[in-house]
Order: C-alpha cells, then sequence, then structure tokens
C-alpha cells in the first residue's frame, strides 16, 4: 500500500500530484516502452509552455536529444515521488510513536533527501528547456 | 545577557515566556505547513507542485525541531501534534498556539490563485526570516541553535517566493505581471504587521519589554521592520515588481509568534516516577 501522510487534509491536497503522474512510481520498462513514456510526457508538458512556447511537442515528435533529456526529466519525477513517499512514513513514525530526538532527525534526513530530489527535478527541466523550440 | 543551555535550571518566569515563545512558533509551524498544503490546490504545473509539497515538509520539520526541545523542558508535545492532525482547520486554543493568520478563516482569504502563493513566498516570508532570524541569538542556547537551522532553511522559501513569482510572469507575460502588482499591498500589510506593534508609544506591547530584558527577543519590531523592507524590496525589484510605499501594518492576523499579550502555559508532563 502506498505512503500515506497522518493528515488527511495534507494527503487530500497533495492528491495534486497525481495530475502529473504520480504513483505508482515506477520508471518505463525500457526505451521501448513507447506508450508510457508518451503518457508520462503528457502529464508534465504544461512545464514548458511558456508564453514564448504555446506549442510544446508530443514526446513521439522530440528531437533525439530532447526526448533523451525528457526521459531524464520523467525520471527524476520518479524519484521525488520515492523519496516523498520516505517522507510521509518518517512523518507518520512521529505521529504515531511520538516525537524523539532519533525520529526527529530521521525525518529531517529524509526531508533533505526529498529536496534535492525536487530540486533535481527543477534541473532536469531546465536542460529539456534549452533543447525544445520556441514556438514565437 | 544571561543565557541558558540544556540543563540549566531556569527561572520560573523566564520558562513561562520561553514556553510561550517556543509553543507559537513550533504549534504555527506546522500549522503553517498544513495551510500551505492546501495551496497545492492552486499550483498550475508539476514542478510548482513539488516544489509547494517540499515547503510543507520542511515546515513541519521546523515544528518538529521546536516541538523536541519543548519536550526535553518537560511540555507533552505530543497533544499538539495530534491536535493539529485531528483538527487542521480550527485547532483548540487551549491545547496549541497557532497565530491568528494561520488558522483556515485568516488565511483562506487571501488565497485565489497561483499567483497569491508566489507573493506570500516573495513578500511575507521575508518578515518570517527577518522575525525567526533574532532568535538566532536568543538566551536561551538549544533553541537559538535549533533556530540556525531554521533559519538557513527558511532562505529556501524566499528562493521559492522568488522563483515562482518569475515563473508566472514567464507563463503569463505582462498582463500577468500587472495582475501580481496589484495583489502586493495585500501581502505588505501582513508582513509589515508580523512583528506586533512597536516597542515605544501608546500601542506599545504589554510584553515586548519582558521578552527583551530577557534577550527571548533580541531586536526591536521597529528593527525588524527595517530589515524586512530592505529585504523585500529587493526580492520584488528581482521579480520585476515594485515595493507600494505608505502601506499600513495590518496587526491583527497576528502572524507574529508574539500574537498578544497573553501567555500560555504550555501542559508540564509529570515527571516520570
Amino acid at each position: 500500500m502506498a505512503a500515506r501522510f497522518p493528515d488527511p487534509l495534507v494527503e487530500q491536497r497533495h492528491a495534486v500530484l497525481a495530475r502529473y503522474g504520480a504513483e505508482p512510481a515506477t520508471l518505463p520498462a525500457g526505451e521501448a516502452d513507447e506508450a508510457r513514456w508518451t503518457e508520462l510526457w503528457r502529464l508534465l508538458k504544461p512545464d514548458f509552455a511558456t508564453a514564448d512556447r504555446t506549442q510544446v511537442p508530443d514526446f513521439a515528435s522530440l528531437a533525439p536529444a530532447a526526448r533523451e533529456a525528457a526521459r531524464a526529466y520523467i525520471g527524476c519525477r520518479i524519484e521525488a515521488d520515492r523519496l516523498l513517499a520516505r517522507c510521509k512514513e518518517a512523518h507518520s513514525r512521529l505521529a504515531r510513536d511520538g516525537i524523539a530526538t532519533d525520529a526527529v532527525e530521521h525525518y529531517a534526513t529524509v526531508r533533505d533527501a526529498y529536496e534535492d530530489g525536487v530540486m533535481a527535478f527543477g534541473a532536469a527541466r531546465e536542460r529539456l528547456d534549452t533543447l525544445l523550440p520556441k514556438t514565437k | 545577557m544571561k543565557t541558558y543551555d540544556k540543563g540549566d535550571a531556569l527561572p520560573d518566569d523566564y520558562k513561562k515566556l520561553l514556553l510561550n515563545l517556543m509553543s507559537f512558533q513550533a504549534d504555527s509551524e506546522y500549522g503553517g505547513g498544513q495551510r500551505v498544503a492546501e495551496n497545492m490546490q492552486y499550483a498550475p504545473r508539476p514542478e510548482e507542485a513539488y516544489r509547494l509539497s517540499k515547503k510543507v515538509m520542511e515546515e513541519f520539520g521546523h515544528a518538529y525541531y521546536v516541538w523536541n526541545l519543548m519536550a526535553e523542558l518537560g511540555v507533552d508535545v505530543n497533544v499538539r501534534l495530534r491536535e493539529l492532525i485531528a483538527h487542521p482547520e480550527n485547532p483548540d486554543p487551549k491545547v496549541v498556539n497557532l497565530i491568528n493568520g494561520f488558522r483556515r478563516e485568516n488565511w483562506a482569504p487571501n488565497f485565489d490563485s497561483w499567483q497569491d502563493v508566489a507573493l506570500f513566498s516573495t513578500v511575507v516570508t521575508p518578515a518570517a526570516v527577518a522575525f525567526l532570524g533574532q532568535y538566532q541569538n536568543c538566551s536561551y542556547l538549544p533553541w537559538a541553535r535549533v533556530n540556525v537551522r531554521i533559519h538557513k532553511e527558511e532562505h529556501g522559501h524566499l528562493a521559492f517566493g522568488v522563483w515562482a513569482s518569475k515563473r508566472c510572469i514567464e507563463f503569463g507575460g505582462e498582463a500577468m505581471r500587472a495582475d501580481m502588482q496589484a495583489r502586493v499591498p495585500k501581502f505588505m500589510r501582513i508582513g509589515l504587521g508580523f512583528y506586533g506593534r512597536p516597542s515605544a508609544g501608546a500601542a506599545k506591547s504589554q510584553m515586548f519589554d519582558k521578552y527583551y530584558e530577557y534577550g527571548l527577543k533580541v531586536k526591536k519590531p521597529e528593527e525588524l521592520q527595517a530589515e524586512y523592507l530592505e529585504i523585500v524590496e529587493a526580492r520584488l525589484k528581482e521579480v520585476g515588481l515594485e515595493m507600494p510605499r505608505d502601506i499600513e501594518p495590518d496587526y491583527d492576523m497576528r502572524v507574529g509568534y508574539e500574537a498578544g499579550d497573553e501567555v500560555s502555559s504550555p501542559a508540564i508532563k509529570p515527571a516520570a516516577a
């Protein structure tokens, strides 16, 4: 079963991540799984629809370098989801077992990792952004 | 300034005031994290959603740091976490010290779009960074050390606000910039009111002198406000927005941790037999 926040409100609001394909957090089975890459890209490509790029290509239309960068970007998102699940587990442990130094430090460690994962997702987005054509 | 470290005996009055401030910080960090989570509904793109989620996790972490110190001082902090989880929208003020600004009824009306979320971090968060920054030099050393850690992380929140605001304009163009400029004053009122009423004059806070005397607050509201204005002006300039002048502070939002003059006494757990 997927990790959940102990707070129903926080869990409910994190459902927004599902819009972008969060969970099940698995990478497509290799480059040949074109349908899965296409679907994951469809969910994430609004991240690139800036004022000067109103049309973002579908996965099949990406140039080879952009396609590779898109795979890396999608991979970062999936990794961020995995790290978020660890945060949820650490958070749940604090709510269940009580606040204690080791549990607080464990939470800080996994939260730092999630933070790094999210920033890596952003860096992958910036790399990919340079490879996508502008439409204006 | 007399300082105290872990294990030192604390004078009763000092401990009461210390725990009042610590409980406001910890409870409000957690409640603030819940409010930030609510704002995920406005995230327009994946990266925005993940970065806001990261912020939620950080706010919770700050609460845990401070609650952990309060536990060492004998406070039953688990009851506070349980209350906030069970009643996120309206936690019992007898159990937790949540600042008014983080009560849902006061928070939610300030937000109707992602640009509000971006601007809150750009315009109000600098007030938190300046305010909490003073606790790094307070007289209770374990709390000072935790706030060094928190302060470092709060700087990441400043970066989030500027990043998110710039992205709004990148996607929405000049029409978005104008829309955001019109929203700046409502957040500046909150930011300016963050520090509480002035330290002198008829409207002065009744409690400030005691906090200051004990070294629990080390800067006067006027100093913090000046520090805030310097930061927020630089941040708005970075985004390409102007800082409005002659904005009146909103003290009633009490986003600052003083939150009025009443001092509560967090429940102390009975000593173990």
